[in-house]
Formats: C-alpha cells, sequence, structure tokens
C-alpha cells in the first residue's frame, strides 16, 4: 500500500472528528492511541492540580464531543445550572427558596433527560393511542445524559440535605460530572466519594495504577472476547426466535444472561480501571451478581451504584420501608419500575423493572415464613435458593434483550414449553466454541474473590516486560475475535 | 512524571509500535494471525461510494434462456453470518424439493478470511456438493481500495469453486458500498450473482442494524431462490414452500471468527 500524506492526514482528521457511530469506546484501538498521548502529559500536570483539572476536563469534552457532537455544551450548561442552583441552596436561608431552587435544578436535569430519552416514546405511545401521525423527534441522544443526570441530581439533593458542601469553583464540579472515565456509562460515583479525591489530588501509587490496569485489562476481555462472541448466537436467535427451538432460544437466553454482564461488568471494570490510573477511586459496581441467592441480593450485586442511587434517591425518599409492609410493596415497585424506564424508553423496560419489582415484594413477604421453616445454611436449600434466583435472572435478562415484550414473550414460552433436550448433541457440536465460553464466564463467576485478589497483587508486582507480555496477548487476542466493526456497549444507549 | 506512568507509557507504546508493524508483514495471516487495521483505517484512500449503477442494470436485463437442471442436487451453502439469516428458509426449500442441503457460516468472515485459506475446498471435499450457493461481502461494504485490496481474495475463492455451478449473493447493503459489490460481478460468470441491494428490495433489519429480521430474511431468501431459478445462469428446482415451513439443515457448520 501507497504512503500519500494527503491520505494519511484527511483518515486521521476522519478518525477524530464527530459521529455518532463511531463513539469513542474502551475497547477501540483510536481511545488507546488517544489514551497514550493523554497519560504523559496527565503525568506530568497531576501535582498541578488547576492545569490538570482544564486538562483533563479537555478530554472528556472531546470525549463526548466525539459521540455527540455539539452536544458536549450541553453538559457544560448542565454543569454551570446545577453548580449555580447548588450556590444558592447553600447561601439561602429560608427553607423555601432552598425548596425553590432544589425542584428547579431536578425539574430542569429531568427535563432534558425526558426530551432526549423519553419524547419520541411518549409520541409513539400517543401514536398507538390516539390512531395519530405525530412525527418523531430528529434527536441524538447525548453520551450518557442518563448517567451525568444521576450525578447531577444527587450532588444537588446531597447539598441541600447538607450531606455536602458544594464545590468551590465550577471548574471541580465539571470535572466531576465529565470525568471521562465514568462519562458514558457509569458507574454513578457520587460528588461525596469523588470531590474530596479531587480536593486531595494525591498522587496514584503503583498499586493503584497497576491494578487500574490490570482492571483495564480484565474488561477488555469480558467486553470484546466474551460479550461480543457470545452476541453472535443471543441476536440472532432473539432475532428470530420462531425459528429456533426451545432448547435453543434456552441457550440463547443463558447466553444474553452472561453477554450482558460480561458487556456492562467489562465496561465497568475498564472504567474504574482508567479511573484507578488516574488516581480516581470510582468504587465497585458489579459483584460476582450471578452468584447471587435472592432478587434482594441480585440488586446488591447488580449496577450497584444505580441499584444505590435508586435506594438514596427514590426508595427512602418514598418512604422506604418506614410506612408499613403495604407501603414498602408499593415503594419497591415504583422504585423498580423507575429503574427500568431509567434503562430506555420501552415497554420491555418498563416490564423488566415490573418483574424485578414483583421480585423483590415476593422475597420480602416470603423471607420471614421460609427462614423459620428451612435453614438458610444448608447447602441444599442455598443450592435450590441460586437455582430459583438465576431462573428468575435469566427470565429478567431475556425481557430486557429480547427487543420488545412480544418477542421476550416467545422465546420464553417457547423456552419453557418446547424444551427438547435431543437438541443438545447438535447444538453443542454446532456451536462449541460458543458453549465453551459460555461455560468460562459461568464457571469464573464461582472462583472465590481471593483467587482474583491473588492475581491482581501478582500483576502489580510482577516485571514490566510481563506485563506488557500480557498486554500485547489480550490486545491480539480482541483481534482475533473481533467482528467487522467495533461492537457498541448494550449501556451506550442508555 | 511518576516512573509508574513512564513504565505504563512505555508498555503501551512499545505494544502499539509492535502491532503497527506486525500489520505490515505477511505471514501472521500465513500463521492464523488476525492483523491491526492500521494500513486500511490510516493510509487506504477514500473512495467515493458507489452504488452498483452497472450491475443494478445487469440484474434487471433480461435473462438468457438457460434450462432448469431438474436433478436432485446437494448444495453447499457457505458464507459469512448472513447464511445464518437465510440458512432456515433456504432448508425449508431444500426439504420441499429435495435437495440435500448443508449450511457453513463463518461469522464475520471477509474475502480475505475465505481467500487465504482454503475453507471452500475443504468443505467441498467433505459434502461433494454439486451446487453452491455462496455469501459474503457484508462485512466489507465500506472498505476503501476495494479493488486493489480483495480482487485477489475474490479470485482464490472463485478458483476454489472449480467447475461446480455456484451463485454468489451479494451482501444486502444498508447504505452504498465503496464497490464490493460491483467487484464480485465483475469477476464471476453473467448470472452468477445475485445483487442484494437493488433500489426494490427493502430488508428490515435487526438490533444490529445490518443483519435482515426473520421475516426479512425469509423475503430475501425467496426472491434469491425465485431468480435462481428463473432467471441465473445455473437454474435448479426451487419451489416455493409454504411460509413458516420448517427444516434443519442436513448439517450445520459454524465457524467462529478465531478460525476453525
Amino acid at each position: 500500500m501507497s504512503f500519500d500524506i494527503a491520505t494519511f492526514f484527511h483518515n486521521l482528521w476522519n478518525l477524530l472528528c464527530f459521529d455518532p457511530a463511531k463513539p469513542l469506546v474502551f475497547n477501540s484501538g483510536v481511545f488507546w492511541c488517544l489514551f497514550l498521548i493523554f497519560l504523559p502529559i496527565y503525568g506530568m500536570l497531576k501535582n498541578k492540580r488547576t492545569k490538570m483539572m482544564i486538562f483533563v476536563i479537555a478530554f472528556s469534552l472531546y470525549f463526548f464531543y466525539k459521540s455527540s457532537g455539539g452536544f458536549f455544551l450541553l453538559l457544560v450548561a448542565t454543569s454551570i445550572l446545577d453548580w449555580f442552583f447548588a450556590l444558592q441552596i447553600k447561601i439561602e436561608t429560608t427553607k423555601k427558596m432552598r425548596r425553590f431552587w432544589l425542584w428547579l435544578s431536578i425539574a430542569i436535569s429531568v427535563g432534558i433527560l425526558g426530551l432526549f430519552k423519553y419524547a419520541n416514546f411518549v409520541i409513539w405511545n400517543i401514536n398507538e393511542l390516539m390512531k395519530s401521525n405525530f412525527q418523531p423527534l430528529d434527536l441524538i441522544m447525548p453520551l450518557g445524559i442518563s448517567f451525568y443526570t444521576f450525578k447531577t441530581i444527587s450532588y444537588v439533593v446531597d447539598v441541600y440535605k447538607g450531606k455536602i458542601e458544594p464545590t468551590e469553583n465550577w471548574l471541580d464540579y465539571l470535572f466531576y460530572l465529565s470525568f471521562f472515565p465514568a462519562l458514558a456509562m457509569g458507574p454513578i460515583v457520587r460528588a461525596e466519594k469523588f470531590l474530596p479525591q479531587l480536593r486531595d489530588n494525591k498522587e496514584p501509587t503503583k498499586q493503584m495504577i497497576y491494578s487500574g490496569f490490570w482492571l483495564v485489562l480484565l474488561g477488555v476481555i469480558k467486553k470484546a472476547v466474551f460479550a461480543d462472541y457470545l452476541a453472535q448466537y443471543s441476536d440472532i436467535a432473539f432475532g428470530s426466535a420462531d425459528g429456533y427451538s426451545g432448547f435453543e432460544l434456552a441457550m440463547a437466553m443463558m447466553g444474553y444472561t452472561m453477554q450482558i454482564y460480561c458487556d456492562f461488568s467489562g465496561y465497568s471494570d475498564m472504567a474504574i480501571g482508567l479511573g484507578r490510573i488516574m488516581g480516581f477511586d470510582l468504587g465497585i459496581n458489579f459483584n460476582f451478581p450471578y452468584r447471587s441467592l435472592n432478587p434482594t441480593e441480585f440488586w446488591k450485586r447488580w449496577h450497584i451504584t444505580l441499584s444505590m442511587w435508586l435506594m438514596d434517591y427514590v426508595y427512602i425518599p418514598l418512604g422506604g420501608n418506614r410506612k408499613g409492609k403495604l407501603r414498602q410493596y408499593f415503594n419497591l415497585m415504583a422504585t423498580m419500575l423507575i429503574g427500568g424506564l431509567w434503562h430506555g424508553a420501552a415497554w420491555n423496560y418498563i416490564v423488566w423493572g415490573g418483574v424485578h419489582g414483583v421480585g423483590l415484594i415476593v422475597h420480602k413477604i416470603t423471607k420471614k415464613p421460609l427462614d423459620n421453616y428451612l435453614p438458610s445454611d444448608n447447602k441444599a436449600v442455598k443450592f435450590f435458593s441460586w437455582l430459583l434466583a438465576f431462573i428468575f435472572i435469566v427470565i429478567t435478562m431475556t425481557i430486557f434483550g429480547a427487543g420488545d415484550v412480544g418477542t421476550s414473550w416467545t422465546v420464553i414460552r417457547k423456552s419453557f414449553t418446547e424444551f427438547d433436550p435431543a437438541y443438545f448433541s447438535f447444538f453443542v457440536k454446532a456451536r462449541y466454541t460458543w458453549c465453551i465460553l459460555l461455560t468460562i464466564i459461568f464457571a469464573l463467576h464461582f472462583v472465590p474473590v481471593k483467587i482474583y485478589e491473588r492475581l491482581t497483587t501478582w500483576f502489580v508486582g510482577c516485571h514490566w516486560l510481563v506485563k506488557l507480555l500480557i498486554f500485547v496477548v489480550v490486545v491480539q487476542l480482541v483481534i482475533q475475535f473481533s467482528s467487522a466493526e467495533v461492537k457498541p456497549f448494550i449501556y451506550n444507549q442508555f | 512524571m511518576k516512573k509508574s506512568y513512564k513504565v505504563l507509557f512505555t508498555i503501551l507504546a512499545i505494544a502499539l509500535v509492535g502491532f503497527f508493524l506486525f500489520s505490515q508483514f505477511d505471514f501472521p495471516e500465513k500463521l492464523g494471525l488476525k492483523k491491526g487495521k492500521f494500513n486500511e483505517t490510516l493510509f487506504a484512500s477514500d473512495k467515493e461510494e458507489v452504488t452498483n449503477k452497472d450491475t443494478v442494470a445487469t440484474q434487471e436485463k433480461k435473462p438468457n434462456k438457460n434450462e432448469m437442471d431438474t436433478t436432485k442436487k446437494t448444495i453447499l451453502f457457505i458464507g459469512d453470518s448472513m447464511v445464518e439469516c437465510l440458512f432456515p428458509r433456504m432448508s425449508a426449500y431444500a426439504k420441499k424439493n429435495g435437495h440435500t442441503f448443508y449450511a457453513v457460516v463463518w461469522y464475520s468472515a471477509t474475502t480475505e478470511v475465505y481467500g487465504t485459506r482454503t475453507t471452500v475446498k475443504e468443505y467441498i471435499d467433505k459434502y461433494h456438493p454439486d451446487y453452491i450457493l455462496f455469501s459474503l461481502g457484508g462485512n466489507e461494504l465500506f472498505i476503501r481500495d476495494i479493488k486493489e485490496n480483495r480482487q485477489k481474495y475474490v479470485d482464490e475463492i472463485i478458483r476454489q469453486f472449480g467447475d461446480i455451478p455456484y451463485i454468489w449473493i451479494g451482501p444486502p447493503n444498508w447504505k452504498p458500498d465503496t464497490g464490493i459489490n460491483d467487484m464480485i460481478k465483475s469477476s464471476v460468470p453473467e448470472g452468477c450473482f445475485y445483487l442484494s441491494y437493488t433500489p426494490d428490495q427493502h430488508y428490515d433489519r435487526k438490533k444490529d442494524g445490518a443483519h435482515p429480521t426473520a421475516a426479512s430474511s425469509n423475503q430475501w431468501m425467496d426472491r434469491i431462490c425465485k431468480w435462481i431459478m428463473t432467471e441465473s445462469a445455473h437454474r435448479i428446482r426451487l419451489e416455493k414452500p409454504a411460509d413458516g415451513e420448517k427444516a434443519r439443515p442436513d448439517d450445520l457448520v459454524l465457524l467462529q471468527p478465531l478460525g476453525s
């Protein structure tokens, strides 16, 4: 291939310009090339707090621009407004005015989210109900709007409740809101956890940097090897549910359950890892969710920052469990429906939230009577609890991922009513690599945490050439498993 | 700058340079290793998208007068993931018309993947087909300098078909390509290429935006079979089965992107 300098710069320009179809995802080559430039500059500026902040904000806004174009200004505007509102809440002396600023801030944040995310859903439903023909709005959903809206709401509410002080300057707040590792898909890190780290601006330790790098590598493997590979079959089977047997659809349900875990927890690992490399602890977002023994435990292990957010800013303000059993069940259902709707403007997400609400309520109702009859430390009881919880999770994940309520019903119904194990050998023979990957990721879920911790410690301490070798192997694995295009993360659409 | 940052930077930089250099040689592919797409991404010229006008015009021509071969065939349907969309309906066609039917799906496959390996020949040797359906090109719709980069692979694939009658099914574009359809069309004899991207073909897509939905895949296969039976250079009996008719291939092989 001949080298032409003009072509090179033309292609480079195209790569770096706004393209909604090609967001700057962490498992893309473009991101890593940019990170290679980012890292030494960040390292040099780390001790000069203001310069470091300006540099990181600029990079974060570029990160936003790459997928959302001029909408990065929306993020800037949101940060200005909510920073100002939080200051007003602090300054005001009357409760009435403080409450006014709080609700104004929430109304604007939710309003913007509603416009971009739910306007077309509302129009679609009106058209269905009224047989009208309102045209959908031509909107691009800005990157991570669901995530940063929740961050900004929690910040203003926490200032209102006196849990945190508002930031002294706007840059601090913009840094928190736009911090690129957590911008697109969380974790929804709280201001009370993040801002003190920014104020202290401590040098990251060697442990932090390399354990972060290790997490990034794990995340890349989860996403680019496991999730994208498992997706090949799940997507096809969900897309043609009528053409597949019950057994094949049951396998697709299992596959999607593992795929979404690898996809989203993989992204979270990368985000948390990048945060650590930069010296920021973003907490954890997943804690082996498929080990859960019941729906309540599942929500303590799955998308932890979201479930904590929903608990603190929806469930508890609604009354939590303080106003009697019936009210608690209502609060649980309302919280899960909001959680479902947050994920996407479609009925399948609302149904998904509703089914989880039912699961949580049933668990709350049955927990005490069952605990009286069944010893909770008995291994058989634990196993059946796990099995029941896992089947429940697989079903709800199918509702989440099958596309629409009708398709998910077809998939679930056929999986139960047309399940024929005779397809097993045919399936395994035809899709042996897929089955192997599914088994591996399932088995890895039950490896003791200590093993992962030891591996991390070993990686942190190993020679840099070994780290290089591992990095090269991981990247080559990603290239080997890669499809023609880099697949977007499932949660990127939220 | 902190020492750990320097080390991390060194690791990333060495890896990047290494992968770039690695992508400049041919030997990795001979070892079954894929390469990074540095050249295609950075150095290939950005051609104007083409719209297959000439190819569409050829497909719209009235067919030649080839007679239909009404004997029962052993059909090998091989290609990329589009085969997965098409083979359920094609299985029904095979069942209805008494053909033996084998399907081989290679996910994420390209002309480069098939053209640098003898996979087609290996499955011909395994199943002894007397008719081949080949569906490939969907992963190369937007490759720059397509002829320069891919013509040799297309030629190699056709060489592996040998004397067996074949139909190459073009990709169902979701937007104009950079020349893959025209290139394949010009590489095969007349009546051996089915263009799936014409103004009168509209296929609903799955969530990935690329693969047709189940219903659209069935419509697509119906059109292909009708074209094969009435207009192609190698006409065989492909009477339409009932809608919703279910059948399975006599054997199905799924090859993964990593390799077989």
